[in-house]
């Protein structure tokens, strides 16, 4: 929530270089790749299920069907699909825009916040490095909760995984992940997309 | 993941926990290194993206190691 109002910022300026692009012709290959792109962005979200079951909210038995569906239907609006939406406005800015390719291929989508703020004078620009900034730590308040869960799904898998203390179990999957990271850091995209679609596969059967 | 054992038992809900664990590291991974992206731009593609994902893995380390022991 806090990060909202930086959201709302990035939104506003990068606002001008945003297109309506048009849908192309629709067929089967087109319907195909939308349902596999569907599939992708479903993945992403589904998968929290499981770990939000460390940090569930108990409501009481006769709360209202209403209620809770307008609960978690606020909660995935502001969550999920408003930062989606804007992720996929971002990229419209790409298709035409020689300035915004070329940030995109340097630095990712990172490129695309950065060009936003270009074009509006210094200061902006520097403000904009700010914006860009406190956007880069909030990822903090996404990949704690991961590793907070990943102490306590681990203790999970066996008794001999309890005689281990957590923090030891967050310490192995903190070194991981790094190394992961660090390796992988050219191919972000094709990452995502992969690992997002075996989330799918393996997630939506279950839930 | 311990309800899970009541429906799977033992060792097949030890199985899926594991399964949970690599979704875990996984989605940290993702998620540092769309950070990492975002910073990397910020230093106007200066610092490299290694040391971008080295220092933001590290704050997320400290910050739960931090969380775990208080």
């Amino acid at each position: 929530m806090v990060i909202y109002p930086f959201f709302g910022i990035l939104a506003g300026f990068a606002g001008s270089s945003m297109q309506n692009l048009p849908i192309p012709a629709s067929g089967q290959t087109e319907m195909a790749n939308w349902m596999s792109f569907m599939a992708t962005s479903l993945g992403y979200a589904v998968t929290w299920g499981p770990f939000s079951a460390d940090y569930s909210v108990y409501m009481r038995e006769n709360t209202g069907t209403v209620r809770l569906f307008c609960w978690t239907y606020f909660s995935l609006i502001t969550s999920q699909i408003l930062v989606m939406a804007l992720g996929a406005a971002l990229a419209t800015c790409i298709p035409g825009s020689d300035a915004f390719q070329a940030s995109f291929n340097a630095s990712g989508v990172g490129g695309l916040m950065d060009q936003s703020f270009q074009g509006h004078g210094s200061a902006v620009y520097g403000f904009g490095k700010f914006i860009q900034l406190i956007l880069v730590l909030s990822t903090v308040a996404v990949t704690i909760p991961n590793l907070y869960s990943l102490g306590l799904s681990m203790q999970n898998v066996g008794m001999w995984a309890v005689k281990v203390p957590r923090i030891v179990w967050t310490t192995i999957g903190f070194i991981v992940f790094t190394v992961a990271a660090a390796v992988g850091r050219d191919h972000f995209a094709t990452i995502l997309a992969n690992f997002l679609n075996c989330l799918a596969y393996w997630y939506v059967s279950h839930i | 993941m311990t309800v899970a054992k009541y429906a799977f038992g033992l060792y097949a809900g030890g199985f899926i926990a594991f399964l949970n664990v690599l979704t875990a590291v996984g989605f940290a991974m993702v998620n540092t290194m769309a950070g990492a992206e975002a910073f990397y731009a910020v230093t106007n593609t200066k610092l490299p993206l290694v040391v971008c994902i080295l220092i933001l893995a590290t704050g997320y380390g400290c910050s739960i190691e931090i969380t775990l022991t208080r």
